[in-house]
């Protein structure tokens, strides 16, 4: 009888799926409910929620961290390098995905073979080259270095979705007098809707929750991005832990909000991305 | 014909030159450039860099840091890629059966995916925090005396890092096989319920080998990035206690970044980068073998 019932309702996988839902939703209960307690309370009863709401530590929290400049700044750096990547790196891999030749295999290959490379391994010279073209701790610096680093893989994911595309519609157009630039623009890259898709929200988590670069080559007053602030006010203030979470959860809501609102395309992005690329 | 040739080069060279320029000048050149560096005796302030042959590498290898952070690297990678892996198939194997709520339990355990590992990071150090969490759990049910020290001790420092990551990253893998189980045909199974084949025989017979593709992509991908893991260290527990957590690329920042040796720096993201290729190239031949057609 017991076992029947277990099989019929599938018990074990729903428990097991149950673990995990636990272990993943976890942290961001615990950021969310300490964010807003008092000192005391974090203190006497860590886990539970909290008995008044201390909505003044978000106050706190988004004078210190400056949130409106390095909100700002987060937009404009993950933005300009969202129109980068679409615009140049399609462009880039439609001659390597339609024209067959030596170079544009090479420059294919040139371009892949960065996914293989550690962001790492290209961070300290990086520092010299920024600081040669006088754009060290500048937005446009990071913006370019965001855009360099994430070329790779974006590439990729367009040449590989392009190769699906058939060609008639092109040739048509080019047979009509379209040049090339314009059959492109016209014709092709409306029909890169759901890779284009990918690539955004891709890249956007990529570079709004991106550390190591903004702390190493966009610092200084009223520079920083909603993820290295957290760690700015950290260091800065030694904060207690309702202010930490607090700047934690701001840093967080926009990618939350985002992902809460545009789900499926998330999920099939990610995936397709991963799978089909 | 030899116009129609010239005029193909041309039009390429347009449509890929603005992500050449940007791609080779901030991340390809100084890629390269950093191998030059390494053979050099390039320091953060100074003018004049020398060229010193293979200096840098031969006094990593007496580097007693050096080396544990590449053991730190190699089996940091080894564990997490395993279980995020291993999880993310069996999550998306159960997924996959007859359970209810399906799509909400995959929005949830995507979830945290979306966050910055710094983010993670905190919330972990509070976790592991002696006197603020989990152990005041197990203080409570009077387990207290063998609750671990996780990030404290330097037996399960990497192990507890390695679980902080795995919370926030499950869900991506999980997403990627669901992905990869859907692409599997459903007449394959129906054939084989004919033949009275069961769930497990299933599994190991169609759903796993037909899953190699994906597996391939999950491998090398999670591969790559947990040897370039640096945030969850640097948040958590800066490579300590000892050098139990420090991994290639926190020695690599820190050395570069405070102390301003820049040269010995870039030796390290050399050796990291060839770690990463041999490694890529490898498991690829391996892991492509593995993938049927059909």
């Amino acid at each position: 009888m017991m076992s029947k019932f277990i099989k019929r309702h599938n018990i074990i996988p729903q428990l097991l799926i149950l673990i995990t839902i636990i272990f993943s939703i976890f942290p961001l209960y615990l950021m969310v409910v300490i964010s807003l307690k008092t000192d005391q309370e974090i203190l006497k009863s860590p886990f539970s929620l909290p008995h008044v709401l201390q909505w003044a530590n978000y106050i706190n929290a988004a004078i210190k961290m400056k949130i409106a400049t390095v909100f700002f700044n987060s937009v404009v750096i993950t933005g300009g390098a969202m129109v980068g990547l679409v615009f140049f790196g399609s462009m880039a891999a439609y001659p390597i995905a339609r024209i067959p030749s030596k170079i544009n295999n090479l420059v294919f290959l040139l371009f892949i073979s960065g996914i293989m490379m550690p962001f790492q391994s290209a961070m300290i010279p990086l520092y010299k080259v920024l600081k040669f073209l006088n754009v060290l701790n500048t937005i446009q610096g990071i913006i370019l270095v965001n855009c360099a680093t994430s070329m790779a893989f974006t590439i990729f994911l367009y040449v590989g979705f392009m190769k699906t595309i058939s060609r008639e519609l092109e040739e048509a157009a080019l047979i009509d007098g379209c040049s090339r630039f314009m059959a492109y623009w016209r014709i092709i890259f409306p029909l890169l809707k759901t890779i284009t898709a990918t690539v955004v929200i891709f890249n956007t988590m990529m570079i709004w929750n991106d550390f190591l670069k903004p702390l190493l080559f966009f610092s200084g007053l009223n520079k920083g991005t909603m993820t290295t602030a957290v760690y700015t006010f950290q260091t800065q203030y030694d904060a207690q832990w309702g202010y930490l979470f607090a700047t934690c959860t701001l840093s967080s809501l926009p990618l939350l909000i985002l992902y809460l609102a545009l789900q499926k395309h998330f999920i099939k992005g990610i995936a397709a991305g991963a799978v089909k690329g | 014909m030899l116009n129609v040739k010239k005029k193909y080069l041309i039009i390429s060279i347009v449509f890929f030159l603005p992500a050449l320029l940007i791609y080779v000048t901030f991340f390809l050149y100084p890629v390269v450039s950093g191998i030059f560096y390494s053979f050099t005796n390039w320091q953060g302030m100074s003018k004049t860099i020398k060229f010193v042959g293979l200096k840098n590498y031969v006094e990593l290898f007496g580097d007693r840091r050096f080396i544990a952070s590449i053991i730190n690297t190699f089996e940091f990678a080894l564990i997490y890629t395993v279980l995020q892996n291993g999880f993310g198939i069996i999550l998306a194997l159960l997924m996959d059966m007859k359970v209810l709520f399906k799509n909400v339990y995959r929005s949830i355990i995507y979830m945290p995916s979306v966050i910055s590992t710094l983010v993670v990071g905190f919330v972990w150090t509070y976790i592991y925090n002696p006197t603020l969490g989990v152990n005041t759990i197990f203080e409570a049910i009077g387990l207290g005396a063998i609750a671990p020290q996780w990030t404290g001790d330097i037996h399960t420092a990497l192990l507890s890092l390695i679980i902080a990551s795995l919370s926030a990253s499950v869900g991506t893998s999980m997403v990627l096989y669901l992905a990869g189980l859907q692409d599997i045909p459903q007449e394959l199974y129906e054939t084989a319920g004919i033949d009275g084949v069961n769930w497990y025989q299933k599994i190991i017979h169609i759903t796993l080998p037909l899953l190699a593709p994906a597996i391939t992509i999950g491998v090398v991908l999670t591969t790559i990035w947990s040897l370039k893991v640096f945030e969850i260290v640097f948040v958590m527990t800066q490579g300590g206690p000892g050098y139990a957590t420090e991994t290639m690329a926190t020695v690599m920042y820190d050395y570069a970044f405070r102390t301003s040796r820049f040269a010995y720096g870039t030796a390290i993201g050399v050796i990291l980068f060839l770690i990463v290729l041999v490694l890529t190239m490898v498991q690829l031949k391996v892991l492509q073998k593995r993938e049927v057609q059909y």
